[in-house]
């Protein structure tokens, strides 16, 4: 885009346009790229940083509290892990050796 | 019904039951069978046992089939349940087998008879060694799919607590939970030390050492289903820490 922009103005121009871009420094101008720029923008401060609703958004929106549904998605996990957790009562009671050894007997 | 009739009946009872196993004697000599004959009946010793070591047998093997089915419907993060099915199934062919050949073994005496007994439980070990051992193994497998759920959770709520220092302490704290239950639990596919050691005991005519692994294994399923807890609420207050 830079060698487009500055074509008219003469051969020097073009080439030291070519040169900055050979070494990696085209990009590195106040204009950044298109592949840099959501980055920088993003992570202005170090606030939260982005969730879903901040998706493509700048500044005030990565300070926001997390929205309703990234929450309810946190604790429909726990919620799930509470059920697991319970589920493993029986076994855990059934792993006690000492209840378990009792009705082993002997021979008659 | 009047006496005489009844009387009738009974008298015809008992010729049908000394005529049958007369009758069954030759057909099971013509087989090679083990059934003995009412002559030889009357030296074999002990016999009224047989009945209650095989009640015991069927109770064994009843059960292991139960716990069989119950490993069955669980996932297998520490790839434990594959070799238990497998010593589970194998303790019940066994067992079918030695009740098989006591029923069929006349024993000189009551001692020759119990010796044989005592092997459906020093052998097997099925309620004192497999129960538990299932037990233990089952747990750690439903504790592992709790620690998932609760790494998925911690996972998720890290880019949420941003600048909360109350979120960010309580998600710190559910981090560490969550690292006290991997070192009792283990990190799938390894359990830890004292789970893997009690799914691989084997039974024992002294059960000491198998009792002991036993207890420390169940000792660190309770701590490390204490810690997924602690860990759970600590990602309850996280949530908590957020809406306020």
């Amino acid at each position: 885009m830079q060698i487009k922009r500055h074509t008219g103005t003469g051969l020097v121009v073009v080439t030291l346009g070519l040169a900055a871009l050979a070494t990696g420094c085209g990009g590195s101008s106040s204009k950044a790229t298109p592949i840099e720029a959501p980055t920088t923008v993003r992570t202005p401060k170090t606030l939260a940083p982005s969730t879903s609703d901040s998706k493509g958004k700048a500044g005030p929106t990565t300070t926001a509290k997390p929205t309703a549904a990234a929450l309810a998605g946190l604790q429909q996990q726990l919620d799930q892990a509470g059920s697991a957790l319970t589920s493993g009562d029986s076994a855990i009671a059934a792993a006690d050796v000492n209840q378990a050894k009792g009705q082993e007997g002997s021979a008659p | 019904m009047t006496r005489s009739t009844r009387r009738v009946g009974t008298i015809a009872t008992a010729v049908f039951a000394l005529a049958i196993p007369a009758l069954a004697a030759p057909a099971d000599a013509a087989t090679g069978g083990a059934r003995l004959t009412p002559n030889a009946a009357q030296q074999c010793k002990a016999v009224a046992l047989k009945p209650i070591v095989h009640a015991d047998a069927v109770k064994r093997t009843s059960t292991l089939a139960n716990l069989v089915a119950r490993l069955g419907t669980n996932k297998d993060p520490y790839g434990l349940n594959g070799p238990q099915r497998t010593a589970l199934q194998s303790a019940s062919a066994g067992i079918t087998a030695l009740d098989a050949q006591i029923a069929g073994t006349c024993y000189p005496s009551a001692a020759a008879l119990k010796s044989d007994a005592q092997k459906l439980f020093v052998d097997y070990r099925v309620y004192w060694l497999r129960g538990p051992q299932t037990g233990a193994i089952r747990a750690a497998d439903a504790l592992a799919g709790a620690r998932a759920r609760l790494g998925q959770a911690a996972a998720k709520a890290a880019p949420l607590v941003g600048t909360n220092a109350k979120a960010q302490a309580d998600l710190a704290a559910m981090n560490r939970a969550l690292a006290t239950a991997d070192a009792k639990l283990g990190t799938p596919p390894s359990a830890g030390s004292t789970i893997a050691a009690a799914a691989g005991l084997q039974p024992a005519v002294d059960m000491t050492n198998d009792t002991a692994v036993l207890e420390a294994a169940h000792s660190d399923l309770l701590a490390a289903k204490a810690a997924l807890a602690a860990a759970r609420a600590a990602g309850l207050a996280v949530i908590s820490d957020l809406k306020g």
